[in-house]
């Protein structure tokens, strides 16, 4: 009992005093007015909703759903980086680190949004009259109606 | 003698530590740079590391006959050597599954190992096989070191039997469910795994016990060490004859007739694995200890170390050939035909183990060891043979 | 109750409190996901499949494997140890001399001998017949690539950078050809390895829904003979090869 009262003692003291790990740099999402949902409910939830999401995708070929990891990246990309992992400041990175929660999701998923919409690389030349493709600035714009709707 | 007995404890520990440190050491250099440094590629998946675990796990299997036929068969000198037949098949099973674990791409994920599974594969089967078999050795050693549970010895030796008789099966299907190459796709994999694990662990078992205790002035009467001989002779005699029946059938299916020529006479390519499966394997694995212990004035049971080393000598060379030349064999994808490709089509898979791989394996050793060593020190493992 | 009685009573309160909190938080993340929306998904009703005719297939063309590496991802001149989806295998029969030119990749089997072996389900086939390998659940064992006859799976040996965002891969992880599984679910028609054989002007890869009686595969695997690759093994392969 004594030894936890110290220990919380020693951290309000420390929080009162300078900051030994700097606090996340949050920086505005470049893209849409609004998130998909509620801050402080990301916050929390951001992990599980992710984890619901993957299964649907890569299991029952769910796209553009709104709590997609595709469509995080597109808004929340850094201005500077353009990416959500790659500085130190970036998205992801800085709460993680301040968190120290170790995420292996940009191990394999691409942190930066595509340089453009989804289309085949230029060496694979479009056919004619192909079928539409998902514009996503598109999907920003579906997502931001839907997240202010809330 | 106490002073020397727990020096030598303190030196061999410390070695064999270090050793399964290094082991870990170089799992992290693996799983951080990936399989790159390796010698393992697209071809050749399963490499070194795979021949040291399958060799630990088989005769983990088989190192717990010594018991069985102590407490399930009711042979005396045995069953005084049931404690460290368990000792040796719980550390040789930990060591085995240490390195294959730490083999994976990735090793972070054994969790989703244990949590998710596909009962149509063996693999998963095998979360519950090896785990359960540590769980049922852990049991039976109990039963055998807590004086009033002796009674309940039997049983458990007996769940012990049919659990690994499972277990090695499971072990032999890996490799006899895939369909796809031709060193493989048999039913009898299943069973001569078991015979490999009987030789493996019987001969595991004699050169521990001698290492463990062949300094004392413990009664090891020529009459056991005669029959242990014996029982490892019968036990490598056995697996050479399905080994044997294995590739003779081979050899009359058409469509094997490349595989067989690549093994068993390194045509096209498999000359390392030919020299590996008859010097390595049928010679000194398998001939030159039946020699050593069938002959009547050459050895009997005074070589019966010596036999014991080579089998174990032999199981890696006849590992080597099996794991690895199975990979390096090209598919085939078009029967009858020459092919070429970028992706290495046609041609026979070049691989050289590389200094991770054998740090790694020889870790999962040092693993075994280290268990065998402190559980000797902590626990009376010794055979008290009556005099 | 006595003074021990009533704080063990406080005690189990709070961790039956502890313990179910977080659950009531989880049921507003799943009501929350159910309304994430998005795509319908897999189709089960369809198959997808392709005809690959080796007579139209020029031995010195690669434009199939170009467009697979760039569309996905992929090294553009692989090292031994790089993945490669598909690639195009030279063949000559030994008796004859005759030589075709033949493009391999998952054959996207209906009885697939990857995800029978696969531990954690990571190697599973989609309801549209598509096989693939899910990277959240994959362990790197390689047992998959073990059991394949096709030698279609790859395994990352390295940490990788820049993937395309559509098809996430990395190091650890066992992979393979996906069908362009990613733009299938956007809605578009066909392969990368598809497009760009038709853009050649060569048509050797026709690509489309074997289930659909009306689709030019469905037609044409009915007027030309076709052959599975490894066919003794019945493994009902969704990639089908005519001229070999």
């Amino acid at each position: 009992m004594a030894l936890l009262v110290l220990a919380l003692a020693a951290h309000a003291t420390g929080a009162a005093g300078e900051e030994r790990t700097p606090l996340p740099m949050i920086e505005r999402a470049a893209k849409g007015k609004q998130c998909v949902g509620e801050q402080e409910f990301m916050r929390r939830n951001h992990m599980e909703l992710l984890k619901h999401q993957r299964e649907d995708t890569v299991r029952q070929g769910v796209r553009g759903a709104a709590f997609s990891l595709k469509a995080c990246v597109e808004c929340h990309a850094g201005r500077d980086s353009g990416s959500v992992a790659r500085a130190p400041t970036d998205f992801c990175v800085s709460c993680h680190s301040y968190a120290a929660v170790k995420i292996d999701c940009f191990e394999c998923h691409a942190s930066q949004p595509p340089s453009k919409s989804t289309a085949f690389h230029p060496l694979v030349p479009s056919a004619p009259g192909g079928a539409g493709v998902i514009r996503l600035a598109g999907l920003v714009r579906q997502v931001g109606r839907e997240g202010a709707a809330r | 003698m106490q002073d020397r007995s727990a020096r030598t404890f303190w030196l061999a520990s410390a070695g064999a530590g270090a050793l399964a440190a290094a082991g870990a050491a170089a799992s992290h250099y693996m799983e951080s740079h990936g399989h790159i440094v390796t010698g393992m590629g697209n071809e050749i998946v399963w490499g070194l590391p795979h021949v040291f675990a399958i060799f630990m796990i088989v005769a983990a299997s088989g190192v717990l006959n010594v018991a069985s036929v102590g407490s399930v068969f009711g042979q005396a000198p045995y069953k005084q050597r049931a404690r460290l037949s368990g000792l040796l098949s719980l550390a040789l099973l930990g060591g085995g599954l240490m390195v294959l674990m730490l083999d994976l791409g990735r090793p972070e994920r054994v969790l989703v190992a244990a949590t998710q599974y596909n009962f149509r594969s063996v693999f998963a089967w095998n979360v519950f096989l090896y785990s359960g078999m540590a769980a049922i050795v852990v049991v039976y050693l109990w039963t055998m070191l807590q004086p009033g549970l002796v009674r309940w010895s039997q049983p458990a030796g007996l769940a012990a039997l049919v659990w690994r008789f499972v277990l090695t099966t499971g072990t032999g299907s890996i490799f006899g469910f895939v369909v796809a190459r031709p060193a493989y796709q048999s039913a009898l994999l299943a069973p001569l795994f078991i015979l490999l694990s009987l030789a493996w662990g019987l001969a595991v078992f004699i050169v521990a016990q001698k290492s463990l205790y062949g300094r004392r002035e413990l009664p090891w009467s020529s009459e056991l060490r005669s029959r242990m001989a014996r029982l490892l002779g019968i036990f490598v005699a056995a697996s050479l004859y399905l080994v044997a029946v294995l590739h003779i059938t081979g050899l009359y299916e058409a469509r094997r007739g490349a595989f067989e020529a690549f093994l068993l006479l390194g045509q096209g390519g498999g000359a390392r694995f030919a020299w590996m499966f008859w010097l390595g394997y049928v010679v000194i694995g398998s001939l030159l200890p039946m020699l050593l212990v069938f002959h009547p004035r050459l050895g009997r049971e005074r070589c019966v170390l010596g036999a014991a080393v080579l089998v174990v000598l032999g199981a890696f060379a006849w590992l080597f050939a099996f794991i690895i030349g199975g990979q390096a064999f090209p598919l085939e994808i078009f029967s009858g035909y020459a092919v070429s490709s970028s992706f290495g089509d046609g041609l026979v898979a070049s691989y050289a183990p590389s200094v991770p791989e054998w740090t790694l394996g020889l870790g999962g050793v040092g693993t075994a060891v280290l268990v065998v060593l402190v559980g000797a020190r902590l626990f009376d493992m010794a055979p008290h043979d009556p005099a | 109750m006595n003074g021990r009685r009533k704080a063990l009573a406080l005690g189990v309160a709070g961790l039956a409190g502890i313990v179910i909190a977080p659950g009531v938080r989880l049921i507003e993340v799943a009501q929350a996901a159910s309304q994430a929306g998005g795509g319908a998904g897999a189709n089960p009703r369809v198959r997808w499949g392709m005809l690959i005719d080796t007579t139209r297939c020029k031995p010195d063309c690669d434009a199939c494997v170009r467009a697979c590496r760039s569309e996905n991802g992929l090294a553009p001149s692989p090292k031994p140890t790089d993945a490669q989806w598909m690639r195009k295998v030279e063949i000559r029969e030994i008796r004859t001399g005759r030589s075709a030119s033949v493009p391999v990749m998952c054959q996207h089997c209906a009885m697939p001998p990857c995800v029978d072996v696969c531990p954690t389900g990571a190697s599973f086939k989609r309801t549209d017949g598509i096989v693939l390998v899910d990277r959240h659940r994959c362990i790197g064992c390689r047992y998959c690539m073990m059991a394949c006859p096709y030698k279609a799976r790859s395994f990352v040996h390295e940490p990788l950078e820049g993937q395309q965002a559509d098809v996430p891969r990395g190091k650890g992880c066992v992979e393979g050809c996906t069908m362009c599984v990613h733009r299938l679910d956007a809605g578009q028609k066909l392969t990368a390895c598809a497009q760009a054989c038709a853009q050649a002007g060569h048509n050797a890869i026709v690509f489309g829904d074997l289930n659909d009686p009306h689709s030019e595969i469905a037609w044409r695997v009915r007027e030309l003979a076709s052959r599975q690759l490894r066919q003794d093994l019945g493994l009902d392969t969704s990639v089908r090869y005519h001229g070999i």
